[in-house]
């Protein structure tokens, strides 16, 4: 075993890939979070008056509220005044309106994070509104999207242009009073992605936003609002990774989803933002708000997320079942190696009759990290016929980390079923030793035996996704066995 | 009948009892008491306490719906009679089993059971745990020497069929020395207005206990129940737990596997109708390498009743090759009755096998049509099912004279609440 733990150790001590900084001139608003700073963010965007007032409303609701204590992670406490609330890259007067137009600066940025802009008009038709810090710089194939009136655009654009529909939406899944986190959100949210697919259609391409994090100090808070139509569809994707940093830097985004009658939202992550080095400095707090409410017949909402990053995450995509047959999904990878901390999960809450919801999550730890899956199913007095399947697996590599399993399971209606299994378990010594008797190398055994645990959640992302998740699922981990 | 209790009545009760206990028991009583006094009484703000709201259940004023039900029977057992909390030692036979009276201990200074009342697993910020220590009186101290095997079973049976103002709090200690073997055998039956029992168990190497829970509670009983216990080098704990609920009832059961081999085995069955509640709580701490649990829970629950179930198995760090499982099940026979499980698992080590599985849903609608087809009345299939669903639990218990009673408590249940369960709706 030595042999493979020096191989592993190699693997372990590998750097964090996408750590570098651009070097960007950004607009800072002044340190710190009072009215001032939600008037100059709101301003900032030209946003309309109730925009500004709703902002206001939830930064004084904020005020009243205490951090969440609930979750099983360990951070020391977060000065919310030592930190940017907005910052935008300079040059966001005039926007580029092709490639040409936007920073080189930019572009290098992308090309070393492997985001192939120039390269995505021959890819697989994927419109990228890709989020640099606060503002997005450039958004392809819109008039594609056009054509069919799908709307995938910046959300400040959407509330110039369409505010009716974010007025309308808006806030409706994710109140201003939902949590510590979403209602801090609300108040300096910056940036985001609108979507809007009308009624009976199916989006033509894959929706893809990457959000970094760039500017030293600056909490991201972005805020995405998808709404789907009547017996539309749209498949939407986001992916992630930031800069190497020593501090740690907060994020709280918020995620709302709506599927009408007969729709459905896929919702795709992959998460790989600075975990912090191997002793646990730095890396990115992770504390994000993700729901879907399934309001009409019908629908449904699947989240497919991997999260390999983030020193911390907080995280629960939840599904609000509300349409009668409407179809809850959650398939999840979560690695936690080194100090990283995961607590993350799901809710699905069936409201409406022959809802069905699945839940399958695979939890993996490593070296001195922290593992948690919480989640709720629960089932309402009304919902006869609900459906639920949840299964959880935690795979430990290592003595010193921990995986832990917190379901909740509630049901008011004897028609329900609801089932729930977990496991726990090792990379298998048989399992090991079957690969590497057939000559193939133990970092690359290890890759093969956790992408096999993985399984059934990689096949759940698109193709452009699938590549690099499993590249990163063998990436992240290896690691850690020996 | 219980009427209102709250914190401070029951602190008021604490100092207004003078029991003549010796130093060392009223110095555990008084900072158990502080303790206390800290914490409050639970209510569901508390995560332990989520679907058990004891400081909303006691700030109720309670009334007995029908008549009070009595205790299981357990003859020739070595019984210790509890009428109404207090031990009446002249119907009873504990001291031919060299068990000893809780009052008795505390009153004597120099008792070798100091350490062990309040020792065996201890636990931090318990509000219950503590009440109970800061005014337990009642209870008896059961310790069986080494290679020794207690021939009949230890029957405690619990009985409350008057009013007790302000509650009562008893406490059982079992010590098994290394090898020694015993049967303990709780009965718990009629309406505490509010009961708090803490059962020790300390069982050293090798040494084995069955230990059989039946609770018959009437509507209004408020009692809430914890097993503490320490398992140690290849001992050995097996359990049977029956409840069927009360207007609040609650068995904890807090075990640590302290020693290698340890095992632990754990079946509990809850029936409840009307507005009862019921809730099983369990936390196993796997503490060493190479321990075992199993815990199987299954419920029924019709009418309004509120069934829960909250299982946390803990591995610690180093604690590798630990084996433990856990399942539960629960059946809804109404649209009104309400089902939580929170199956949790805490792992620190990484060469372990641990799963767990929870089910909730109705009787099998085939297998009620396929008795139905056969002319057997609706009322009669359902309890056919029920018997069947809990057999496999009561297939467990090794023992054939104790199978054969916690048989006859689930089939007690069935016949006297037919009606109730077959009334869906």
């Amino acid at each position: 075993m030595s042999q493979q733990a020096e191989t592993l150790q190699e693997l372990a001590d590998q750097k964090y890939k996408y750590g570098f900084v651009t070097d960007i001139e950004s607009e800072f608003a002044p340190k710190g979070l009072n009215e001032e700073i939600v008037r100059f963010i709101s301003g900032k965007k030209n946003e309309p008056g109730w925009m500004l007032e709703w902002r206001l409303d939830a930064y004084r609701r904020w005020l009243t509220m205490t951090e969440p204590k609930w979750a099983r992670v360990d951070y020391p406490p977060i000065d919310f005044q030592d930190s940017y609330y907005f910052a935008a890259p300079k040059n966001d007067s005039d926007k580029p309106k092709n490639l040409d137009e936007v920073d080189p600066e930019l572009l290098k940025t992308y090309e070393k994070l492997g985001i192939p802009l120039s390269e995505q008009k021959m890819l697989a038709g994927v419109a990228v509104d890709a989020v640099f810090d606060s503002v997005s710089v450039a958004t392809t194939f819109k008039a594609k999207l056009e054509e069919v009136g799908v709307i995938f655009c910046p959300l400040s654009e959407a509330l110039a242009k369409h505010p009716e529909l974010v007025r309308k939406y808006l806030g409706t899944v994710v109140p201003v009073t939902d949590n510590y986190y979403a209602t801090l959100n609300s108040a300096v949210f910056s940036e985001g992605s609108f979507v809007y697919v009308p009624e009976g259609v199916r989006c033509p391409m894959e929706l893809s936003t990457y959000f970094r994090i760039n500017a030293s100090k600056t909490g991201q808070f972005e805020r995405t609002l998808i709404i789907a139509e009547k017996n539309s569809y749209v498949s939407y994707l986001e992916g992630c990774t930031a800069p190497m940093r020593d501090e740690n830097q907060l994020h709280a985004a918020v995620v709302e989803l709506v599927a009408l009658e007969g729709a459905e939202i896929k919702y795709s992550t992959v998460q790989n933002w600075y975990p912090g080095d191997e002793n646990g400095k730095g890396g990115i707090y992770n504390f994000v708000t993700k729901r879907g409410d399934c309001r009409g017949a019908n629908s449904k909402i699947s989240w497919t997320q991997v999260e390999t990053g983030s020193a911390i995450t907080w995280k629960y995509p939840s599904c609000i079942l509300r349409g009668d047959n409407s179809v809850g999904e959650f398939y999840s990878i979560a690695i936690a190696n080194n100090c990283q901390q995961a607590d993350t999960g799901t809710k699905m809450i069936h409201l409406g009759k022959n809802t069905k919801s699945r839940i399958i999550s695979k939890g993996i730890s490593a070296g001195r990290a922290q593992n948690t899956y919480r989640g709720l199913v629960s089932v309402h007095a009304k919902a006869d016929g609900a459906r639920n399947f949840t299964q959880c697996d935690s795979l430990l590599m290592g003595s010193r980390c921990g995986a832990h399993t917190v379901p909740y399971i509630e049901s008011h209606n004897p028609g329900a079923i609801v089932e729930h299994e977990a496991t726990t378990s090792k990379i298998s010594d048989d399992q090991l030793f079957y690969c590497l008797s057939r000559g193939i190398g133990t970092e690359e055994a290890v890759a093969l035996i956790v992408n096999g645990f993985c399984r059934e959640v990689l096949q759940q992302l698109p193709m452009e996704f699938a590549v690099e998740a499993q590249k990163l699922v063998g990436i992240s981990l290896e690691g850690s066995v020996g | 009948m219980g009427d209102a209790i709250s914190t401070g009545s029951l602190l008021e009760t604490a100092t207004g009892r003078n029991t003549g206990a010796a130093d060392w028991a009223e110095a555990l009583r008084d900072r158990s008491r502080a303790e206390f006094a800290a914490l409050g009484l639970p209510n569901r703000r508390l995560e332990a306490w989520r679907y058990s709201d004891l400081a909303r259940a006691l700030s109720e004023t309670v009334r007995e719906t029908g008549s009070l039900p009595t205790c299981h029977d357990m003859p020739g057992a070595y019984s210790a009679i509890f009428e109404n909390g207090i031990l009446d030692e002249t119907q009873s036979s504990f001291r031919e089993a060299g068990a000893l009276p809780l009052r008795q201990i505390l009153a004597d200074p120099a008792s070798p059971f100091v350490g062990h009342i309040g020792g065996v697993n201890p636990q931090d910020d318990h509000p219950l745990l503590s009440l109970n220590t800061a005014l337990m009186e009642e209870g008896i101290v059961l310790r069986v020497p080494a290679g020794t095997t207690l021939e009949q079973p230890l029957h405690l049976r619990f009985d409350w069929q008057a009013d007790t103002i302000g509650g009562r709090h008893l406490r059982v200690l079992i010590l098994l020395e290394e090898g020694a073997k015993a049967t303990l055998v709780e009965t718990h039956g009629g309406s505490p207005s509010f009961a708090t029992i803490v059962t020790e168990v300390r069982l050293a190497k090798n040494s084995e206990l069955t230990h059989v829970r039946l609770e018959r509670l009437g509507s209004s009983g408020r009692q809430s129940a914890m097993t503490l216990g320490e398992i140690g080098a290849s001992a050995r704990y097996r359990a049977f737990y029956l409840s069927e609920g009360g207007h609040f009832s609650r068995h904890e059961a807090l075990l640590k596997l302290a020693g290698e081999e340890a095992q632990a085995d754990i079946e509990g069955a809850s029936l409840a109708t009307g507005t009862r509640h019921c809730d099983n709580t369990t936390i196993i701490t796997h503490a060493v390498p190479h321990t075992t649990s199993q815990q199987s829970f299954r419920g029924v629950l019709s009418g309004r009743a509120r069934g829960a179930y909250q299982g946390c198995i803990r591995v610690a760090p180093d604690a590798q090759g630990t084996d433990a499982r856990q399942m539960s099940r629960a059946l809804l026979l109404s649209h009104r009755a309400e089902a939580a499980t929170k199956p949790e698992l805490e792992i620190f080590a990484d060469d372990v096998k641990c799963a767990h599985g929870a089910t909730i849903g109705e009787l099998d609608a085939d297998a009620l049509f396929f008795l139905r087809a056969r002319g057997i009345p609706e009322a009669e299939a359902l309890s056919i099912l029920i018997e069947a669903f809990f057999s496999e639990s009561l297939a467990m218990i090794e023992n054939d004279h104790l199978r054969g009673l916690a048989t006859d408590a689930v089939q007690d249940w069935l016949s006297s609440h037919a009606s109730e369960v077959s009334s869906v709706e």
